[in-house]
């Protein structure tokens, strides 16, 4: 009797529970992961979209293979990864020092902070646009640099070896703001007692921002790394906009080359083989990670 | 009890929300077509058959014109038409083609290449028309000239050509006369680098370049020179099973517009091209250059308010390696604007008649703005007429009255293979050569062996 | 004596440090803002006026005529580039999605964190997965599936994925984990039901959450490029990034019209956020506190 109850209440709260989520479980079966399995399966495939769908035939894996032979894959991947090198290491050790300087050494740090936030939530099809201006000769950043000392700077966007790292510019700039935001908060939750005892000690401001601040706020520090790089390797509208993945080859990344592949040359199944290999990428990249983090990070 | 209810009220919310998406999407959808149907078609009391016409030129260059004498000329037939631009690069065109594909509201629409022509028809989104043309009496060889043939299919017509295009040299004719350099009727690379040589002058801000080689929107657009010797399918060779890269055409020409890029500094780099995002309106119509290659400038050329300049701007041809090869009128496109109809158009017929009226005339509204008829029975001083139209005092009429003439060595691509992988291809060539970071012969006998790797 | 001395030398110290500190982040603040102050400056002046150097970062006199133009204020400019309808569809698209998905979040976050229904835990752990998915991956079968539904051409395919959000529902989730357990178990004494808790105490308990939310889901969909690149068609659907573009590549060369279509894509935006963005700091650090 009382175990029969007991179960038909366990039952009335799965119904609950699963009404609840409903809405939200089919969006993300028909979203995400019906998408997801579909584009696995033509990944294998040779679909051509002008083909119309349905007609494709399986080729077992030569999309994988091929891709390895694509020159332009191959510069893709490898500037999709030098990219995320630069974006990664810089935008959060530049937010670190900032959102400490701001935090604990600054007067009237809420306009600055929201300063060097509005590029964050600014639209980054216009702020590219912008950008694109800015490297211009006769643009604020071209001359900024010459004034600094650097009489004949590059061509920035039109240069091979110089285009990626202005996008790489632009991109700290833009997304530099939200990690100063996130450090900033942790910052403010950091326990004031350790810094009391090391002023005690006598430390010094320096010792105390290695031996202190940066172990501390490594939790931080390992979630930042994970949502950059994973930002950092979905770039797609700065490149799209500022240089469609020129000059040559110089700044095409993994994204631009799926939409190429997907959108100029039609090629369905290798453009989703391409977009499995991201995806795989992202994965490898997060779980060494996970892994990574027991290591360094300490949870106190 | 209680929670029956509240089932149904999230299923009902959930609804709701999914609801108004949809709901707020038609409203606004219909929303804006009876905004712009207001805008232009005035008889609402017959309901008259409303066309969609889309087609890739901004409303304001010519299409908006046309469609208003269209309206007022078929106002009591009780047909209408509205047109609906869409975005003429690669993904527009996809769109295009999706929208068709799931039975869209479109009735006629453009078509500017031959390979998304034989796509469309071959994949049942352009409507084989060559029975409703014979029907009307209208044989497309005979009415529109020999260049056509190209692009009838075994006899099947999905779409009639009904734009003529030249590529010309733009020349600032009164730097011309100051150098006293008389405008030459034609000319090799040699004769054609030595006048942008004499002609460009002055320093830094001030320097007047000979040449404007403007590559920044389509790097391979200067390439197209090389079809007055290769003629129609210039990009490739052996039927389509190699492609013809490494060309000596091509060499020559490519390698003649780095150098002078890079060593006569007679034309504008293609990296400040890049970096200044510089344009025809922005060098040759500001008088920074005495020449720059003419594709779509017309209007811009006519529209003395945004760019005012009062030189007077002549049409040369382009040059070439041997004047004695050279057989072939060029440009992109050389006949284009194919004129489809929708097969699931649910007013073929009326359909038909706007293609017709198009082709036979409708179109010399587009022609102020540089679209030439193809179709051989409109007088041919009517077309100077209109190409001239608001820009007399600004144009050369008799250098550009030779673009206007009706033409039959046209020079038209057919073979369309792999084509935007081979373009890619090129176009990565093509920038390394006029940075100056490769020499032309090198950088094109490497990009042919990569783009022969799709044609297997 | 000394003590006071030393204690005076290092409230000095401090200061100083402090000043300099300030300076520089002034300094940097300023650098990081020169874009939307250039980007204003250029939006002012004549095509010409521009490139004129050295940069005059008050123009002489205020142009108005390029905003204008832009937005075809009077309908007399050459080309209409239906800024306004480009608007409209941003707006439209990002209201519905917001309320769509601060709906579904807040439904299924509360489910998360308080219905103890079985296999709650794997399906959450199946989100979290979920949320590493890239959205690229999944946009060539999106495409297809619009395409065979027959909604391309229109904002459903934009709209209807937008109703759901992973990260939406992760951090709702959160957010009611934090809501003690005791103000549930006390309304279901009194007899009220899972919806009745959910709509009367949760809901209005979570409301900071979801402002959090809202505005996380404004701004995702506002920026969307790239769907909106693939899935839109004419101008009549365009949504202002894409109309920005497309402006850009028919306007190349007019910096100043160029840049005041930048700066109407950009100017609103600001305005929203600088009223909320107490909300929205707070949204962006849930997001990260429990990554």
């Amino acid at each position: 009797m009382y175990l029969k109850l007991k179960l038909s209440r366990q039952l009335k709260t799965d119904i609950t529970g699963y009404t609840f989520i409903l809405p939200n479980i089919l969006g993300m079966i028909i979203f995400t992961l019906f998408p997801l399995l579909f584009s696995l399966f033509i990944s294998f495939t040779d679909w051509d979209f002008t083909k119309g769908l349905g007609n494709w035939n399986f080729n077992f894996g030569a999309n994988y293979i091929e891709m390895w032979k694509d020159g332009w894959f191959t510069s893709s991947l490898f500037n999709t990864i030098l990219y995320s090198l630069m974006v990664v290491p810089i935008s959060i050790f530049l937010a670190l020092v900032l959102a400490v300087i701001l935090e604990s050494y600054c007067f009237a740090k809420v306009p600055m902070k929201l300063a060097m936030f509005m590029p964050y939530i600014s639209n980054i099809v216009a702020v590219a646009i912008v950008w694109v201006m800015m490297y211009s000769p006769w643009g604020p950043f071209t001359l900024m640099i010459k004034a600094l000392g650097w009489e004949t700077p590059p061509a920035w966007l039109g240069d091979y070896n110089w285009a990626l790292i202005a996008v790489t510019i632009m991109s700290i700039w833009s997304s530099i703001g939200y990690n100063i935001l996130i450090y900033s908060s942790a910052i403010q939750g950091l326990p004031q007692d350790v810094y009391e005892a090391a002023d005690v000690d006598g430390a010094s401001e320096i010792t105390k921002f290695f031996k202190i601040t940066i172990p501390s706020l490594s939790p931080t520090t390992f979630f930042l790394v994970i949502t950059t790089l994973i930002n950092s390797f979905q770039v797609f509208a700065p490149i799209q906009i500022m240089t469609r993945g020129g000059p040559g080859t110089s700044t095409s990344v993994l994204v631009y080359y799926i939409y190429t592949t997907g959108f100029t040359f039609f090629r369905m199944g290798y453009a989703s083989a391409i977009a499995w290999v991201l995806f795989l990428l992202l994965l490898i990249v997060t779980l060494i990670q996970w892994r990574g983090q027991k290591k360094w990070v300490s949870y106190e | 009890m209680l929670k029956k209810k509240w089932t149904i009220f999230i299923a009902a919310s959930m609804l709701i929300t999914m609801l108004a998406g949809c709901g707020g999407n038609s409203g606004e959808s219909n929303q804006t077509s009876s905004l712009d149907s207001s805008g232009k078609t005035t008889t609402q009391s017959d309901k008259p058959v409303v066309l969609k016409f889309w087609g890739g030129v901004p409303a304001e260059y010519g299409p908006q014109l046309t469609v208003d004498a269209f309206n007022k000329e078929f106002k009591d037939k009780g047909i209408q038409a509205e047109y609906i631009r869409f975005v003429n690069d690669d993904t527009g065109n996809m769109k295009l083609d999706t929208t068709l594909l799931a039975g869209g509201d479109i009735d006629v629409f453009m078509t500017y290449t031959s390979s998304n022509l034989v796509k469309r028809g071959t994949g049942g989104m352009a409507l084989e028309i060559s029975d409703k043309l014979s029907k009307a009496g209208f044989d497309p060889a005979k009415e529109l000239g020999n260049s056509v043939s190209p692009y009838i299919y075994d006899g099947k017509v999905y779409g009639l050509p009904t734009k003529m295009e030249n590529y010309y040299i733009l020349a600032n004719k009164n730097m011309f006369d100051e150098a006293g350099i008389p405008l030459p009727e034609s000319w090799t690379y040699d004769e054609f680098r030595e006048t942008a040589k004499k002609l460009t002058k002055g320093e830094g801000q001030n320097k007047v370049y000979g040449m404007y080689w403007n590559t920044i929107m389509e790097i391979f657009r200067p390439s197209y020179i090389a079809q007055t010797v290769l003629g129609s399918d210039f990009l490739y060779k052996s039927g389509g099973k190699e492609t013809n890269l490494d060309n000596p055409e091509f060499i020559k020409l490519n390698q003649m517009i780095s150098d002078m890029m890079w060593v006569d500094k007679s034309a504008v780099t293609h990296t400040d091209n890049v970096t200044q995002k510089l344009s025809v309106e922005s060098v040759f119509l500001a008088g920074k250059s005495a020449m720059s290659l003419g594709v779509w400038t017309i209007r811009s050329i006519k529209d003395l308010e945004k760019y005012p300049h009062d030189f007077v701007t002549a049409y040369l041809p382009v040059p070439v390696s041997d004047k004695s090869a050279a057989k072939y009128s060029i440009g992109e496109g050389a006949a284009g604007d194919f004129i489809c109809v929708n097969p699931n158009s649910e007013n073929i017929d009326k359909a038909m008649e706007f293609v017709m009226w198009y082709t036979k005339g409708g179109m010399l509204s587009m022609t102020p703005y540089g679209r030439v008829p193809m179709y051989q029975g409109i007088d041919s001083n009517k077309i100077v007429d209109e190409y001239m139209k608001n820009g007399e005092k600004i144009l050369d009429k008799n250098t550009v009255v030779k673009f206007l003439e009706k033409k039959d060595n046209l020079a038209v691509s057919t073979e369309t293979k792999k084509l935007p992988e081979i373009q890619k291809v090129f176009n990565d060539a093509l920038e390394s050569i006029y940075t100056g970071k490769k020499d032309a012969a090198s950088a094109l006998s490497e990009a042919k062996i990569s783009a022969d790797k799709f044609l297997k | 004596m000394k003590n006071k001395d030393l204690q005076k030398f290092y409230f000095m110290k401090k200061l100083i440090i402090r000043f300099c500190c300030t300076a520089l982040i002034i300094g940097i603040s300023l650098v990081m803002i020169t874009p939307f102050l250039w980007m204003l400056s250029a939006s002012m002046k004549t095509s010409a006026d521009v490139l004129k150097l050295p940069i005059k970062w008050i123009p002489d006199y205020f142009y108005p005529d390029n905003y204008i133009s832009v937005w075809n204020i009077g309908g007399k400019a050459k080309v209409d580039y239906h800024f306004g309808v480009a608007y409209l569809n941003s707006l439209k698209i990002a209201f519905i999605n917001l309320f769509g998905s601060v709906l579904t979040s807040t439904l299924a976050g509360y489910a998360f964190a308080k219905i103890k229904f079985r296999g709650s835990n794997v399906i959450f752990l199946l989100y979290l997965a979920a949320m590493m998915i890239p959205t690229q991956v999944t946009l060539i079968p999106r495409f297809t599936l619009f395409n065979s539904l027959g909604m391309m051409g229109g904002h459903l395919p934009l709209i209807l994925p937008g109703l759901v959000t992973i990260t939406g529902t992760f951090l709702m989730r959160q957010y009611f984990m934090q809501i003690p357990n005791e103000l549930k178990e006390a309304s279901f004494i009194d007899g009220a039901n899972e919806f009745q808790i959910w709509a009367r105490i949760m809901v209005p308990v979570a409301k900071p959450g979801m402002a959090s939310l809202a505005m996380l889901v404004f701004l995702w969909n506002w920026n969307n490029y790239l769907d909106a690149l693939v899935f839109l068609s004419d101008w009549r659907q365009y949504t202002i990034p894409v109309a920005l573009t497309n402006f850009v590549e028919e306007s190349l060369t007019e910096y100043n019209l160029v840049m005041a279509a930048s700066a109407s894509a950009l100017i609103p935006v600001f305005a929203v956020f600088l009223a909320g963005q107490r909300f929205f700091v707070k949204g962006l650090v849930a997001g990260a506190v429990k990554g």
